[in-house]
């Protein structure tokens, strides 16, 4: 009974603190999600003509992968100027480490969905015969895609704490990993950290063992974020 | 209510705390003591448990800080010595959001503020308020939910004359009205003197001396002040006067103030209790204005 009170007074700890993160310290996630949802349905709105040809929906998903990963880049640079200074006001309440780290990675999450809905919403409202196009592993892949980066970024945010290595992280998973697909070979070897462009390079086709990886790549990326916070974020 | 054994605290090469060693009993306003660099404020959050120690033990009301800090800081306030909030949030927002996070409703964070005094400021946002005015921020949100201890680092820190005696004169109040415990880092020895009953000295990251004023200023040769209440206070005034040792004796309305050494506090205790028993005295206390006279010698004899 008492550690279901405990776990009840966690949650709402939790969805307190990551509410405050999205509607004021990372307040430009808000925003910056909304920008992209009306740039993502003036693209499907644009692609619609041309009778939602695979490339289409494709540049689709890549254009708001990349949107996402720039919102994902702010929101963690937010954490690591959170780090620096009001954390510790935070952090001075009954508020663990765990829960602060995992409201960032909410807020996080919460503005990746609601690109990916705005994304599906505006397929439905432009032609509900375009959501047809997107199959389960393409859009599971669009997701672990944009769910490992903003771990990746939180991890380092944690770690390292400075802006600099963010964006050199960012740009390595960003660019750097989206050169090696150009190799087959080098291609395996990363495509379970960018699952997205692994269905992207070959076609549309879903390679479920990888979205398996990812999906456990994603697990130990949350594991390691946890332990970070507990064992290593003083302030 | 707060006991460190031996801790240690490194950052990188440098030790911040070299096997600090003190306890901090309940229901006192305590002084953590000491100059610039002594380890207060790696004490202060090692204690909230915003730190985590490198060696040693340390309990805050029977919890371990880095470990149990969720339930520790549901009954522990902390004022930090230059917080940092978030900018252009309203103060009304912060308030609400950090009394939601203690499970309080907006009428208690309202409370806090008005306690603090900055209920005027409510609608401003936390970058536009004055450096006084953000401090009042920090005692209103430590105060949230009235914890059971209160850590305080250098509260009246960067503030002009005026606000550090209407903050000191705040925490002198929250002490006494809402009994709790609490702890203030400083190196203003006077400002201290006015509000602490216990101190800790602290320097080079260990912990020099411990204790009541009274008792300290009784160890270490300094003076102490005896306070008593007299229905014939110039009586009574006389027959201190007359005590071998005794410096001075003031007579205010019933209160007779005698200063003595703390080489004759007994005698002067003993005569005092003598006095009491035959009615001249209604009652008496002891304690002590000489705390900077006790911090020098300690840190004198740490050198």
């Amino acid at each position: 009974m008492r550690r279901w009170f405990r776990l009840r007074v966690r949650a709402s700890r939790l969805a307190t603190y990551s509410s405050f993160v999205a509607e004021t310290l990372g307040g430009g996630l808000t925003a910056a999600a909304a920008v992209l949802s009306a740039l993502a349905f003036l693209f499907a709105l644009f692609l619609a003509p041309a009778g939602a040809p695979f490339s289409g929906l494709f540049a689709l998903l890549f254009l708001t992968n990349v949107g996402y990963s720039a919102i994902a880049l702010s929101g963690a640079s937010a954490m690591v100027s959170d780090l620096r200074g009001s954390a510790q006001v935070f952090l001075s309440q009954p508020l663990s480490r765990t829960i602060y780290a995992l409201a960032w990675l909410v807020a996080l999450l919460a503005s990746m969905i609601a690109v990916f809905s705005a994304l599906l919403l505006s397929l439905a409202v432009i032609d509900p015969g375009l959501l047809g196009t997107l199959s389960l592993g393409t859009a599971l892949a669009w997701l672990l895609d944009s769910a490992l980066l903003s771990l990746l970024l939180l991890a380092a945010a944690l770690l390292l704490r400075r802006t600099s290595v963010l964006v050199i992280t960012w740009a390595a998973v960003e660019f750097g990993v989206s050169l090696l697909f150009f190799s087959e070979q080098l291609a395996q070897a990363v495509v379970v950290l960018r699952p997205l462009y692994g269905v992207l390079s070959r076609g549309g086709a879903v390679d479920t063992p990888v979205l398996a990886g990812s999906a456990l790549l994603a697990a130990a990326l949350l594991a390691l974020l946890y332990w970070l916070a507990r064992a290593r974020l003083e302030v | 209510m707060i006991v460190f054994e031996g801790v240690v605290k490194r950052y990188g090469a440098t030790e911040a705390l070299k096997g600090a060693t003190f306890t901090v009993p309940k229901g006192v306003v305590a002084g953590l003591l000491g100059p610039n660099g002594a380890g207060k404020t790696t004490t202060i959050k090692i204690a909230a448990g915003l730190l985590r120690r490198d060696g040693g033990r340390v309990s805050v009301l029977g919890l371990d800080p880095w470990e149990q800090g969720e339930e520790l800081r549901e009954r522990v306030g902390v004022l930090h010595e230059r917080p940092a909030y978030p900018p252009d949030v309203p103060v009304k927002v912060l308030l609400r959001h950090l009394a939601k996070i203690r499970g309080l409703d907006w009428e208690d964070a309202l409370r806090a503020a008005r306690l603090a005094g900055v209920e005027r400021y409510l609608d401003h946002t936390t970058s536009s308020l004055s450096r006084g005015y953000l401090q009042r921020l920090g005692l209103a949100i430590a105060l949230l939910g009235e914890p059971e201890l209160l850590l305080l680092d250098e509260p009246t820190a960067n503030l002009d004359p005026s606000a550090r005696r209407e903050v000191l004169a705040a925490i002198k109040t929250l002490g006494e009205e809402m009994g709790a415990t609490i702890v203030i880092s400083s190196h203003i020895i006077p400002e201290m003197e006015q509000v602490c009953s216990y101190a800790v000295i602290i320097n080079g990251g260990v912990a020099l001396a411990q204790g009541s004023l009274t008792d300290l200023a009784t160890a270490l040769g300094a003076e102490v002040e005896f306070v008593a209440r007299s229905r014939e206070p110039r009586r009574l005034a006389s027959l201190l006067i007359s005590e071998e040792g005794v410096r001075s004796v003031e007579v205010e309305g019933d209160r007779v103030v005698a200063r003595a050494g703390s080489r004759v506090r007994q005698r002067v205790e003993a005569l005092l209790e003598e006095a009491r028993a035959r009615g001249l005295a209604a009652s008496w206390d002891v304690r002590s204005r000489s705390l900077g006279e006790v911090y020098e010698k300690v840190v004198q004899a740490s050198r």
